[in-house]
């Protein structure tokens, strides 16, 4: 798995717990990490994707949803009761991944990983997957959570 | 400390970041609260709303925004003589040590970490206060 050792992935992960018990105040339970391609993933409604950029490496990171999931996540974040992901909430997807990403990038930084700034896009559509350059190692880390499944997918190279 | 009907302009160019700081703000007691999706927005929201004598009375923006960044908009805050001593407190994901020693010295009030709660933005918002007042 090369890179993709426990110190590299324990910040995201740490980022997600913190991320969404602040923000949607949910408690999520981490399920053991396979890597991408050896196990089914949950179906993917929408998802936001982050370039991972350093001086010694690169890869990327998303998080990726079924709509119930994202859906209570949101409506838990901003107060509300909605039934569909409206175009209001498809910018959170991308906003939860940048707390995370922010997360972890400070915790890798004070070890030297230079992580760069990056801008996170999100995406939409049924039965999503999410391409990362299969050339490169790529793990996955299932979250469960009373508001449902999701997981995060990391690739670097 | 600061009243409930103090108007706050929330920038950020996420909405579910906007609506999240207005909820957040609405639990607060605040009412009075207005939003711009980024830095060149804002800032004539600002002049405008100073200018007819009904400024705000704080400034909550986030950092990193397209046209121009929340450190930017501060910037021209500080250079503003109608603007330059209201409270600015600039909410982002990022700690670098260079980036919070630049927006101490463009004048920052105060400096809130994201993910954060109601009381954090409370708490965040008091000192921004206080520290206006001292200065006053």
């Amino acid at each position: 798995m090369g890179r993709l050792d426990a110190n590299f992935i324990k910040p995201f992960v740490g980022g997600v717990l913190e991320t969404l018990k602040v923000s949607c105040q949910t408690e999520v339970k981490t399920g053991r990490p396979y890597a991408a391609g050896s196990a089914v993933t949950p179906a993917v409604d929408i998802a936001a994707i982050i370039g991972l950029t350093s001086k010694t490496f690169n890869g990327s990171i998303a998080i990726c949803y079924p709509q119930k999931t994202f859906l209570t996540l949101m409506n838990r974040m901003l107060g509300m009761n909605e039934q569909e992901i409206s175009s209001d909430f498809e910018d959170g997807a991308g906003e939860l991944l940048n707390q995370i990403f922010g997360f972890a990038k400070r915790h890798l930084n004070t070890e030297g990983y230079e992580i760069q700034k990056a801008i996170p896009s999100v995406v939409r559509g049924q039965n999503l997957r999410i391409w990362h350059n299969r050339e490169v190692p790529s793990g996955i880390i299932p979250f469960e959570s009373d508001a449902g499944e999701f997981y995060l997918e990391i690739a670097i190279a | 400390m600061f009243a409930p009907n103090t108007k706050i302009l929330v920038v950020d160019d996420m909405k579910t970041m906007r609506m999240f700081v207005k909820k957040h703000l609405k639990e607060l007691g605040f009412e009075n609260i207005q939003e711009a999706d980024d830095g060149a927005t804002a800032l004539p929201a600002l002049e405008q709303a100073a200018n007819a004598g009904e400024p705000f009375g704080l400034l909550l923006s986030d950092w990193s925004m397209p046209k121009m960044t929340g450190l930017d908009l501060l910037k021209q805050v500080r250079a503003h003589a109608k603007l330059n001593a209201l409270p600015v407190v600039l909410v982002t994901a990022e700690s670098d040590k260079a980036q919070v020693i630049e927006a101490i010295k463009a004048g920052v009030s105060n400096y809130l970490m994201k993910p954060f709660t109601a009381d954090d933005l409370k708490q965040k918002m008091a000192a921004a206060f206080s520290k206006v007042k001292m200065a006053g």
